[in-house]
């Protein structure tokens, strides 16, 4: 499978504030300090008015990240938009890389505090329909690629792998664990 | 893995298919230096790919303008626009029409290709914003295949065609007016005599005179529907407006036609299109639309030179059988009629139900208006949305100019739990058409032109107007808010209550977002009438500036006195005084937020602004034909490279044929696509007069069409690789001879 424009989101902690108006400054300041490992950071998108929505994003050439609130549950989503033909297992691995730095760097930003990320649960897309379509049969072809960086992400525990979402949503998937080793082991993990 | 191409590749009209096909082979010699940009940006304009803001690889980051370093390099996709560079996508939806299914494919392509939002604008559009290029023909195959075309979505061209979203349910329309602004859509889409403006041309329906839907008075071709009792048979037509239009110089549409009768709607249409590619300006873009020149001739001359014009048109048999060939599919209800039963469904469905809720003239049906804020619903909100449709509504949805969508066929009795689905989707909120319910374009957040961040306003009032609705007065509640980030006015802030348009100010050395008001512009009857600028205020001071404004009117009027009644009287002086204090901007050390605009924590510049793409590439007939050659001969060589030597040959004739049309066109506009009349007025206006002759070649490429139009390329007829080598060959070597013979004629032209 090549994987196509991955996404990948880790929720926040019950305790953590969501500010998205605080989230504005910092991502302007972070493209103005190339604070992201991207290509070109372009611009900050303000979404705030939407209901369940991307809240306020930062535009990248070839991924856009931000607080998103799908479904009511607030969490950093780093969404891949530029791919080039590759391994599926690097691909995710660099998602989930992506994603895990933006969470800390978040996590490090005092104007958005109290924020932190839970680590033990992360949601995965493909979102190009041409690579697959949200069914078992393209799920069944995805997860063992995420088991396998499950099981370097969580050597500690059994994590699951779960087919989620509308049938009409790219393909998704859930990854859980039994504890949360916090964003920063993660990121080493990977 | 399949591409969508292949995957799609029954599904789309062929015309359609043909057409994306052309486009991204377009993008390919854009890519190879093969296409100049002038014309690849008007092409792509044209498939409704527009630019966004910080495209010409420039953006202020808050403290210095910083290049935005794209992979593509120096690579553009037209004047100052880098090829890698976000852009929007314009999906033309005519008269606003969208059926569940399309809706999903939408939903879909935002996720992919843009950030998952769907952004309805005022003009009953989708845009997607921040999508790459290069992801175009991909998004464009999946709208066709569920027939939604982006051609002529931008540029200078016949935008989408806009309708009132009531009609076909309205019981104050004469007629529903769907099928006509359907068949006027799809007759001039493409249509030949539509392709020459030199700026936009926008059209409109409506149902009646009384409503503001179609906002008939803005527009370059507006009709409402009128009804006519000749001979005992009533007969339908159309009051036909032409000539108005917004921007910086709002014009009022001038009546030309009282009653135009249906069969008639078509080829004036046409008719006024002649006059205009004719005679409209094409080098000022700022005097390009239709107004001006319908302005500059007058009423009474413009329509003699239309009635000239279509008197000698061509008969079409379009002109009749577009009107009922393609009929537009009646609206299929889900449920059956049922009243709303008696009962208490809670304030929350009362209150959207006093402001969103419309009864149709169908008894036990009504209309329900979703509200979306700033005109944004997101993917996921949108599939929800669709479910719910299903199960309760018409088969389609309509998009509104107020940037919300409308459900028609609902049951009275299904309102509730409408509502109650709407609720759990965050889109149940009332007010629609209210002072909270409040229409912006996208100004700075993504328009090159924005000035003023007319989003980042419209989303702080809506918040705080919103909390307090309940407790405003009953009138103010009515009144409506638009805002536009600059004086191009696509927010519409003309026709509304209270406008506003941005602009800047120099206040100590800094610049200073501020947004110009514009009072007592009336929404009804199409948009009567035109508001009355005040002056300018500071952006952050908009919000105290809208509460001062309706507490004075609210204060001042007299009894029972209408909000433009009650401008008019006071004037332009009263006003200014009585909301002066509002302009004063503090000291960036007192208060620096009013350096800043809304929404954005940079401090304000005008910086950023680069140069619009709404007026498109002024692109002669010639270079079109020109560009086309160019694209044709770049296919033949895909042919031939598969080995198809039939089909490389013949697409190299064609590419001849293409060129020649291109400059024939400059002298003949109504050339036809027969072959025979090409290369017969090629000979007479190029070869004969010698002005194809190459310098030191003289006929040598003009005898390479006449030779192949003696004998085109057949199949059986032996033609081989190397003949369509040779024809490619030829085709090329003639297509630089249309080039260079069309620079001489331009040298020419700028000569005398």
């Amino acid at each position: 499978m090549d994987l196509q424009q991955l996404s990948v989101k880790f929720f926040v902690t019950a305790g953590s504030r969501v500010d998205q108006d605080a989230l504005i400054p910092v991502f302007h300041r972070w493209i103005r300090e190339q604070r992201l490992e991207e290509r070109v950071l372009v611009d900050v998108a303000d979404y705030r008015h939407v209901h369940h929505g991307p809240g306020v994003m930062l535009i990248a050439h070839d991924a856009h990240y931000g607080l998103d609130e799908e479904d009511g549950e607030p969490g950093l989503l780093y969404s891949r938009k530029r791919d080039e033909v590759g391994d599926a297992d690097d691909k995710l691995r660099a998602a989930f890389d992506k994603t895990l730095a933006a969470c800390a760097h978040l996590q490090g930003e005092p104007d958005l505090q109290p924020l932190s990320f839970r680590g033990d649960r992360a949601l995965v897309r493909v979102q190009s329909r041409l690579v697959a379509d949200n069914s078992a049969a393209s799920f069944a072809e995805l997860a063992p690629h995420l088991e396998k960086l499950a099981r370097a992400l969580y050597p500690e525990s059994t994590p699951s792998v779960r087919h989620v979402g509308d049938p009409r949503a790219p393909l998704s998937a859930e990854i859980s664990a039994d504890g949360d080793p916090g964003i920063e082991a993660l990121r080493a993990r990977i | 893995m399949r591409t969508w191409k292949e995957r799609l590749g029954g599904e789309m009209p062929p015309a359609w298919a043909d057409e994306i096909d052309a486009f991204e082979h377009e993008m390919e010699l854009r890519r190879q230096g093969k296409l100049d940009e002038k014309v690849f940006a008007e092409t792509r304009l044209r498939r409704g790919a527009y630019g966004q803001r910080y495209d010409n690889g420039q953006r202020h980051d808050g403290e210095q303008t910083r290049a935005l370093n794209f992979p593509c390099g120096d690579l553009t996709k037209g004047p100052s626009t880098v090829w890698d560079a976000p852009g929007m996508e314009r999906i033309k939806l005519p008269m606003g029409k969208v059926s569940h299914r399309q809706l999903e494919v939408l939903a879909e392509v935002a996720e992919e290709y843009s950030d998952a939002i769907l952004h309805v604008t005022t003009r009953q559009d989708i845009q997607l914003h921040f999508v790459n290029i290069d992801d175009t023909p991909d998004l464009m195959r999946r709208l066709a295949a569920v027939g939604i075309t982006t051609r002529e979505a931008c540029g200078n061209s016949v935008r989408n065609v806009t309708a009132c979203p009531y009609a076909g349910v309205c019981g104050d329309a004469s007629f529903d007016v769907t099928p006509y602004a359907n068949a006027l859509t799809f007759f001039l889409l493409g249509h030949k005599d539509a392709q020459d403006f030199g700026r936009k041309f926008k059209i409109a329906f409506s149902g009646c005179e009384g409503h503001a839907c179609g906002l008939t008075t803005i527009h370059d071709i507006g009709c409402i529907a009128a009804e006519r009792q000749e001979g005992g048979v009533t007969k339908r037509g159309f009051s036909f407006y032409v000539g108005g239009g917004l921007g910086a110089v709002p014009h009022k549409a001038q009546l030309l036609y009282e009653f135009l009768p249906e069969e008639e709607l078509l080829p004036v249409s046409q008719a006024v299109c002649r006059v205009f590619a004719r005679l409209g300006e094409k080098k000022n873009r700022n005097k390009a639309r239709l107004k001006f020149l319908v302005a500059k001739l007058g009423i009474d001359e413009f329509r003699r030179l239309v009635e000239a014009e279509r008197e000698v048109l061509p008969e079409d048999e379009r002109w009749t059988t577009a009107l009922t060939d393609d009929p537009v599919t009646p609206e299929i209800p889900t449920k059956d009629a049922a009243p709303l039963e008696p009962g208490d469904y809670g304030e929350g469905f009362e209150r959207w139900r006093r402001t969103n809720v419309i009864p149709q003239a169908q008894p036990g049906y009504a209309t329900a208006i979703v509200r979306l804020p700033l005109g944004d619903i997101t993917s996921s909100q949108t599939r929800a949305l669709v479910d719910l449709a299903r199960e309760h509504c018409g088969d389609t949805a309509r998009t509104t100019v107020e940037q919300n969508i409308v459900y028609r066929w609902i049951p009275e009795a299904s309102l509730p739990a409408f509502h109650d689905g709407l609720a759990r989707i965050g889109l149940a909120d009332g007010g629609a058409g209210t002072i909270e319910d409040i229409t912006a374009c996208p100004g700075t957040d993504t328009c090159k032109l924005g000035i003023s961040a007319s989003r980042g306003l419209a989303g702080e009032l809506e918040n705080r107007l919103s909390t307090k609705a309940e407790s405003l007065d009953d009138d103010v509640r009515k009144l409506r808010i638009k805002a536009s980030g600059c004086f191009n006015a696509c927010g519409q802030h003309h026709v509304s209550d209270i406008g506003f348009l941005g602009v800047s100010r120099n206040v100590g050395g800094r610049r200073v977002s501020h947004f110009q008001l514009v009072v007592g512009g009336q929404w009804t009857q199409n948009g009567a009438s035109y508001g009355l600028a005040i002056g300018a205020f500071p952006s952050k001071r908009i919000p105290d500036l809208v509460d001062r404004l309706t507490e004075y009117w609210i204060a001042e009027r007299q009894p029972g006195e209408r909000f433009q009644d009650f401008i008019k009287r006071s004037g332009r002086a009263k006003l200014k005084k009585a909301l002066d204090d509002l302009r004063h901007v503090p000291a960036y050390e007192e208060d620096p937020s009013f350096f800043a605009d809304w929404g954005d924590a940079r401090e304000y510049t005008i910086g950023d602004m680069g140069v619009g793409e709404c007026a498109g590439e002024v692109v002669t007939l010639a270079e079109f034909g020109l560009a086309a050659s160019e694209r044709e001969v770049f296919e033949a060589q895909l042919h031939f490279d598969q080995g198809d030597a039939l089909k490389a040959a013949t697409l190299a004739y064609g590419a001849m044929l293409s060129a020649a049309k291109g400059l024939i066109k400059q002298q003949n506009p109504d050339i036809s696509d027969d072959a025979d009349a090409i290369v017969r007025e090629f000979r007479e206006r190029f070869h004969d007069t010698q002005l194809f002759h190459d310098p030191y070649a003289g006929a040598k490429f003009a005898s390479y069409l006449f030779k192949t139009h003696e004998e085109p390329p057949e199949k059986g007829d032996g033609v081989d690789q190397e003949a369509a080598r040779r024809h490619i060959e030829e085709a090329q070597l003639f297509i630089e001879a249309a080039h260079a013979c069309y620079d001489r004629m331009q040298t020419q032209v700028a000569s005398a």
